[in-house]
């Protein structure tokens, strides 16, 4: 007990003004420059607060910390707490490093409890990192101290100790130190107490015992464990590196891992070589007239002689911080983050700011959804007919493919898109798929409950609001909706659902298409041009359709079906030809000599006129399309022309 | 003295800190005062005028009126009696003063008074809700396919067995040990929990086929021979444990993309086989496989004589293009086949419910252990009526053949019910229900009388009653069973990762 309230009271030494400023740093990098909103969005922790939820974290092992950090992963979503939150799991990372290293050593070692630290931060960097590693890390480290504090004198209690110790960490860590599995939290926690037997062990062969006996104590409580007590953990077993490494993978492994590297690289003695060498270095480098002698360094400190205590604090610091720079520049992910960005500003119909942040993604990083998601911004605002060309185009299809990849935006935005438009069925099919594929994320239960909404299915709605009702962070939407529906079953009320009801599709358009034996699903679905011409079939007044009905033409260099459609845009009141309709037709009528039928609606002199410049510049440059793709960008990138002959819509 | 006295004075400590604790678990009782209404309360799941197995689990609901510091008094018409307080409304019984309260008032009736305060009218009290007791227990698991709603892909699934005295629940086989394949298709022999067999698909390529388990002891079977690569799917085992009936079925799901049901399903192709479970041979008999017809759900009766299935005209022979309203052609009656376990001969098909006079698909015959009564399901067409939205279940007097089959439950709407078995004893069915919920299945158990009358059914109850309000998978074939399952997960997952595969040959 002694030592333990010794060891305590140390806990201090050696930890000061650096500590607070690279904390406060990360905390304000973490706040910044992540966003700790976007891992959260990224992620898409799912935590609902029911029984039956944290009922199944007792199948695996690791269940505990993996629900704990799952449940802390929804702080995220607030970027001042969840920065805070990651701020405080490095700083305690650091701090039981610190104290670990203080009681193997019996010293305070400089700078080594950074190590831990600097990886974890540069993990909170990653988009895709696993929300477990922070905790999983810091209950190893507390069972390794926990270890080191308590270590009794006898072999057999100390075994006894390291085992109570290795099943603790077993039971509650498991896998949970971020897809890494099983192995790396024990060979961890077996590295950590293995080094300080091999402090108070003297010989060879009783080392190598040592060795033996504390490798094979985890490997023994992990293989009875996961072949008898844990059914189904199997995937635990696997190395999540392996084979396709990602560098959150290896950061995740690498976080619980430095630890005990460092510590072995400390005890093997190298960093007094290098101190040595750097002293050897600070020798020649400093002048003979510095006659004041400084202040000899305390134990276990290994310093840069010659220098005033505070220019070597200073240096000190400087070297830390690159480090940390070094190391947040080698692993930020930009190119996710840009897309994350447009990709939270979606999901949460923020238009403005999509268009915004599409403006931000360089057309190599841009996906299909990018496009998707500009097209829709652009609807949402109105500006989708005539704007369209205004930004880039990078895919050629107006409606996504009907798929089911394990991509978790691919199948919520499919989902959202069909709902929108009016296809609930279709929606359902795919907001179902997306459940099956992605678990019940909040997102897709609160679409599938308005699908049922829609449907007028309030009792199937509600069971999705009800497990919805569940989640910290999306629980009160539901219940907002839940009550809604206790009040009024068919919502009569609602705007967005009485909207989405008078577009749904009323005739099943099943019966144009034929079932082929032996063929993929998606036949069972027609053409996408059908499925919007069936829409507007039964309402004519889905703007939303046919805006995506002429959008699917411009993008298929059909400017023919564009004008023969145009007679639709009558239903809406609509005055003048959108911008991009008005190109296509221009286009079309000067490629072909002749104006056709446009119910009414005419082509203004100076979108023909505009168009045949554009013909002009090209033949300026005898059909060279690459050499005349700088100019004809410069005057025509938001052009409906310009995308038709270039192949994508480049912007401007 | 001293301790006596400290005693004393903590018992009394006790008892005043558990007045206002009982306060807060579900008020003062308000003593048989206040005004009383003539209607019962809302309660759900609607546990209301039932009929309940004396072996049931408590039948904890949520009472759904306005009001606060509920109390509910629980008796029997032949003695037992007591009260428990509803925090928020939500009832949790003591599982050992319900058991006492059925055992006592077995074959009687039982009795649910609730009591509480509301706003306006101050003290009220609802007429007494009346259940009654069965004499006959229903047997103890409840074995189910826990399932979400799945269209073509899935993650998890499993099959599970409840313990319906408990509200205890435990994997009989998750496909996580199969690399999350599909299973399904538990069927036990005559509801014992030590014989029977699912069907196992691994999601790709691998083999399809069939975990058999006996005694312990599981092994796996590819039914397919060289002649039919088709796997296994509705099976049935004959009474002697000798021979299992089983259905091929080429399976195509389709999507409706507008209406109520967006799935659907059609059977492009079907016939019946028969696997010898000792010779480890398969015949495809001719009665059950006549190309111009699809046959399937094969179900023996009691005594292994007869066989039923479903058979319907084959709307699509040899095409491989089927415009989608031809879909709606197939219609399936409900016939059965002399079968001799001696010769293994299988006589000509005799039809029993004509799709041609109801108009509408008879699916899944489940004849009751006494051989008496044939319950089935009628839907609007096709092979799949748990993704039909007007499927109702139809009972058939088969010692009465001048008694025409009636529908079990009575009602304007269709009750979606579907995936139904009988209990060992005969008395009870089980079948999965979505008639308020068009999305999740729910089990839910009958009492059948010996005259082949239905009572109102009940919703299996749950530990927490509201937990099938935002319960995400479905409840799939249940299929009730005398015991807990014999056979450990640990030897299912062994016979099926082993790599062991036991081969049948066709056998004419």
């Amino acid at each position: 007990m002694r030592r333990v309230v010794r060891v305590q009271l140390r806990l201090g030494e050696g930890m000061g003004l650096r500590d607070l400023l690279f904390f406060t740093w990360l905390y304000v990098h973490l706040l910044f420059t992540v966003e700790p909103h976007l891992v959260f969005h990224a992620r898409d922790p799912v935590f609902f607060l029911t029984p039956e939820f944290a009922r199944e974290f007792f199948d695996f092992s690791g269940g505990a910390t993996a629900y704990l950090s799952l449940f802390l992963a929804q702080l995220y979503a607030r970027d001042g707490i969840g920065a805070l939150l990651l701020t405080a799991e490095t700083a305690l990372i650091a701090g039981l490093t610190h104290l670990y290293f203080r009681t193997l050593f019996g010293r305070v070692v400089q700078a080594v409890r950074f190590v831990p630290a600097i990886l974890f931060v540069m993990l909170c960097g990653r988009y895709d990192q696993p929300v477990t590693t922070g905790p999983a890390t810091l209950f190893t480290l507390l069972c390794a101290l926990g270890y080191a504090l308590a270590r009794p004198r006898g072999t057999v209690p100390r075994l006894l100790l390291y085992s109570v110790v290795t099943l603790i960490a077993y039971v509650g860590i498991g896998g949970a130190s971020g897809g890494t599995g099983v192995v790396v939290t024990l060979l961890a926690l077996a590295l950590l107490c293995l080094l300080v037997e091999l402090r108070h062990t003297r010989g060879f062969f009783p080392g190598l015992a040592t060795v033996l006996l504390y490798l094979s104590i985890p490997a023994v409580f992990a293989f009875v464990g996961e072949s008898y007590l844990f059914d189904g953990s199997k995937e635990l077993w696997q190395w999540g590196f392996l084979p396709k490494p990602t560098w959150s993978s290896l950061l995740a492994t690498a976080v619980p891992l430095s630890v005990p590297l460092t510590a072995a690289w400390v005890a093997s003695g190298a960093p007094r070589v290098l101190a040595a060498l750097a002293q050897h270095l600070a020798k020649l480098a400093t002048s003979p007239r510095v006659s004041r002698k400084p202040n000899p360094p305390p134990p276990g400190r290994e310093a840069l002689p010659g220098l005033d205590p505070r220019v070597r604090w200073l240096l000190h610091t400087a070297v830390l911080l690159w480090v940390v720079l070094l190391g947040v520049r080698l692993s930020s992910d930009e190119p996710t983050r840009r897309l994350m960005r447009l990709d939270y500003f979606a999901l949460n119909q923020r238009w403005d700011e999509v268009l915004e942040a599409a403006k931000e993604i360089p057309p190599q990083e841009a996906t299909p959804l990018t496009s998707h998601d500009i097209n829709l911004a652009l609807f949402q605002k109105g500006l989708l007919a005539d704007q369209m060309f205004h930004y880039p185009q990078y895919s050629r299809q107006m409606m996504l493919p009907f798929q089911v990849p394990s991509e978790r935006g691919y199948l919520y935005r499919l989902t959202d898109l069909l709902l929108r438009l009016g296809r609930v069925n279709d929606a359902e099919h795919f907001g179902s798929e997306a459940l099956a594929v992605l678990g019940p994320t909040p997102y897709i239960l609160e679409l599938l409950a308005k699908i049922h909404m829609v449907k007028g299915h309030p009792s199937a709605a509600q069971t999705f609001l009800n497990a919805l009702s569940h989640d910290v962070v999306r629980g009160s939407w539901a219940r907002r909706y839940l009550q809604a529906i206790r009040q009024d079953p068919e919502l009569s009320g609602d705007t967005e659902i009485q909207t989405l009801r008078q577009v749904r599709l009323r005739k099943d358009d099943l019966a144009e298409v034929t079932i082929y034996l032996d063929e993929a699903y998606e036949t069972s679905y027609p053409v996408k041009e059908t499925m919007l011409q069936n829409l507007l079939r039964d309402n004519p007044r889905n703007r939303m359709a046919l805006e995506y009905l002429m959008g699917l033409y411009l993008l298929d260099r059909r400017p023919d079906r564009v004008a023969s459609n145009i007679y639709r845009l009558r239903s809406f009141g609509i005055e003048r030809l959108p911008q991009a309709y008005e190109e296509a037709i221009a286009m079309y009528a000067v490629n072909t000599g002749r104006m056709p039928p446009l119910a009414g609606y005419s082509v203004s002199p100076n979108a023909l006129e505009r168009y045949r410049a554009f013909k002009r510049l090209l033949d300026q440059y005898g059909g060279d399309l690459g050499a005349a793709l700088p100019p004809a960008q410069a005057e025509f990138g938001d052009t409906y022309f310009f995308y038709y002959t270039f192949g994508v819509g480049a912007g401007r | 003295m001293k301790r006596f006295s400290l005693c004393v004075l903590a018992a009394a400590v006790v008892a005043v800190c558990a007045v206002p604790f009982r306060a807060l678990q579900g008020g003062t009782p308000p003593h048989g005062g206040g005004e009383a209404l003539s209607r019962t309360p809302k309660i759900r799941p609607d546990y209301t005028d039932v009929v309940i197995p004396p072996n049931i689990a408590p039948l904890n609901f949520v009472i759904e009126e306005p009001g606060r510091r509920w109390r509910v008094r629980f008796s029997g018409e032949r003695g037992g009696a007591f009260e428990v307080g509803a925090r928020n409304g939500v009832v949790h019984i003591p599982a050992r003063r319900w058991r006492s309260l059925l055992a006592a008032n077995r074959g009687g009736e039982i009795y649910m008074e609730v009591r509480g305060d509301t706003e306006g009218a101050g003290r009220i009290r609802f007429a007494p809700i009346r259940n009654r007791v069965a004499a006959e227990e229903v047997d103890r698991c409840l074995v189910y396919r826990l399932i979400g709603p799945v269209f073509n892909n899935w993650s998890e699934m499993g099959i599970y067995q409840r313990d319906l005295t408990s509200f205890r629940e435990r994997p009989v086989f998750r496909n996580r040990e199969t690399n999350y394949g599909c299973i399904n298709c538990h069927t036990f022999l005559l509801n014992r929990p030590d014989v029977f067999l699912l069907h196992t698909r691994p999601e790709k390529g691998g083999t399809p086929g069939m975990l058999l388990a006996r005694q312990g002891a599981a092994v796996r079977v590819d039914t397919r021979t060289a002649n039919d690569r088709r796997p296994a799917a509705y099976p049935a085992w004959h009474p002697s444990g000798k021979v299992i009936a089983y259905s091929v079925n080429k399976i195509r799901q389709f999507f409706h993309t507008a209406g109520d049901e967006t799935r659907d399903v059609t059977d492009l192709d079907s016939g019946l086989g028969l696997y010898s479970v000792e010779a480890g041979t398969v015949a495809r008999p001719a009665a059950l496989n006549d190309p111009d017809r699809l046959e399937t759900f094969p179900n023996w009766s009691p005594d292994g004589r007869y066989l039923y299935f479903c058979s319907a005209r084959n709307p699509w022979p040899k095409t491989r293009a089927i415009p989608h309203e031809h879909v709606k052609d197939a219609r399936y009656d409900l016939v059965r086949a002399s079968f001799d376990l001696a010769t293994g001969r299988v006589g000509k098909p005799e039809t029993l419910v004509e799709a041609a006079q109801t108009g509408r698909s008879s699916l899944e015959p489940r004849v009751s252990p006494d051989g008496r009564f044939l319950l089935f399901c009628m839907c609007d067409y096709g092979s799949f009526p748990i993704y039909q939205p007007h499927t109702d279940l139809y009972l058939m007097d088969l010692r009465d053949p001048a008694r025409p089959y009636w529908r079990l439950f009575q009602g304007e709407t269709s009750w979606r019910d579907s995936w139904h078995s009988w209990s060992s004893n005969g008395r009870w069915i089980v079948f999965s229900r979505k008639h308020q919920n068009p999305v999740f299945a729910r089990p839910h158990l009958c009492y059948i009388d010996t005259t082949g009358r239905a009572a109102k059914p009940l919703v299996v109850p749950q530990a927490d009653p509201t937990f099938y309000d935002r319960y995400l998978k479905n409840y799939n074939a249940p299929e009730l069973v005398t015991a807990p399952v014999a056979v450990p997960e640990r030897e299912l997952s062994r016979a099926y990762n082993s790599g062991e595969v036991r081969q049948t040959v066709e056998v004419p």
